[in-house]
């Protein structure tokens, strides 16, 4: 894990964050597949009102979005561990910039990493997957 | 432009970013308000970069590796999300030339009035990575290093380019390994393994089946009362298969283990 710069070279991008401690509302993958650290939400079909979407994942609604749109020239600054979804608005490029956690912010709760990760959902309709 | 794109998606609820000019960012502001706490966008603070001009000819890009230059590019299964956690991206080969024209014709097909979503681009969308190794790493100096990391300086091997289609969605994750797994360990071990004992098979039972028939023919020849030819090949490929998957499995396993780039970020 790591933090992140995002510099935006060229073409815009809509970049969709979420703080660490939301992942209640954000439906994550089950610990037993190659990703459990992604979400089964559509983020931007979700917040365009699609139908389907809201009604499988109605706590998406309690989740607090944090949303720019990055230009080009733009650096984005990405804590770790913060979830992030995004729209690529152009053709465009951008360069990447990890770097590490200091030893305090290891020291954090993993909640992934618990078998039960996943799957008290409360998902309306669940998704066999 | 953001109010009247609908390309914007914003909600009521939304909390927008907050904001710092390139004056303002400083490495101070940064490790007091920022680090670890919560996000913020530095405008305009890479914009002297060589790269926030000419990377917008696709002219200078092409020149960059060259034209006939190959490598490989993502697709997405649905052709907009990139790395769904159930169907990962797949990368495929394609020509330098051909993989921008195909970028840059969806960006100008696919007018900014429409909904990405529902609009049937004329090309498939493409995700290019690279790490950032010249000639890229050239024309993106200097990295933030003075507002990240001033003593320690930011790490090339870990930082990366990406060149990818309007209307791209990469899907909601944490993580920058969650969305473009570049496999488990355990899978590349599984996968190579695989690969190394169905080759390996075929060339032990091909080796085998042509000393068998070589020797049992001199043998039989020679004396006739000898075992049959089927026998003779028989043992020997079970011999070679055994030898050859052991060898396979042992250096698969340990090709798959030293790959490099399976850090997570």
């Amino acid at each position: 894990m790591c933090h992140a710069a995002i510099s935006q070279a060229t073409g815009r991008k809509r970049v969709y964050l979420y703080a660490p401690d939301q992942w209640i509302n954000l439906y994550p993958y089950t610990a037993d597949i190659t990703t459990p650290r992604a979400s089964r939400v559509d983020i931007p079909q979700w917040r365009r009102g699609d139908a389907t979407q809201r009604h499988r994942f109605p706590r998406v609604a309690n989740a607090r979005c944090y949303t720019t749109v990055l230009e080009a020239g733009d650096l984005l600054y990405m804590p770790a561990f913060w979830w992030h979804a995004v729209e690529a608005l152009d053709a465009n490029i951008s360069v990447l910039t990890p770097f590490d956690l200091n030893s305090d912010e290891q020291r954090v709760d993993r909640p992934w990493t618990r078998p039960d990760w996943g799957l008290d959902q409360g998902i309306i309709d669940p998704i066999t997957s | 432009m953001e109010i009247n794109d609908d390309m914007s998606n914003v909600l009521d609820t939304d909390i927008k970013i907050e904001e710092v000019s390139a004056e303002e960012a400083t490495h101070q502001l940064f490790t007091e308000i920022y680090r670890a706490k919560k996000p913020f966008v530095a405008r305009r603070y890479v914009q002297q970069w060589k790269a926030c001009t000419a990377w917008q000819s696709p002219s200078y890009l092409l020149n960059l590796l060259g034209e006939d230059h190959q490598t490989k590019v993502y697709t997405a299964a649905d052709n907009l999300n990139f790395g769904v956690a159930t169907a990962a991206a797949s990368r495929v080969p394609i020509a330098w030339h051909e993989m921008l024209a195909e970028i840059y014709a969806t960006d100008s097909t696919t007018s900014t009035t429409t909904n990405v979503a529902t609009t049937e681009p004329s090309t498939r969308r493409l995700y290019w990575k690279s790490h950032l190794v010249d000639p890229w790493r050239c024309d993106v100096a200097p990295l933030p290093n003075e507002l990240f990391a001033p003593k320690t300086q930011l790490s090339e091997k870990l930082a990366q380019v990406w060149i990818g289609s309007k209307g791209n969605i990469t899907p909601l994750h944490f993580g920058m390994r969650a969305v473009f797994p570049s496999k488990s360990i355990n899978q590349s071990i599984n996968q190579s393994i695989n690969q190394s004992i169905n080759q390996s098979i075929n060339q032990s039972i091909n080796q085998s089946i042509n000393q068998s028939i070589n020797q049992s023919i001199n043998q039989s020849t020679n004396q006739p009362t000898n075992q049959p030819t089927n026998q003779s090949i028989d043992r020997s490929i079970n011999q070679s298969i055994n030898q050859s998957i052991n060898q396979s499995i042992n250096q698969s396993i340990n090709q798959s283990i030293n790959q490099p780039n399976q850090q997570e970020y």
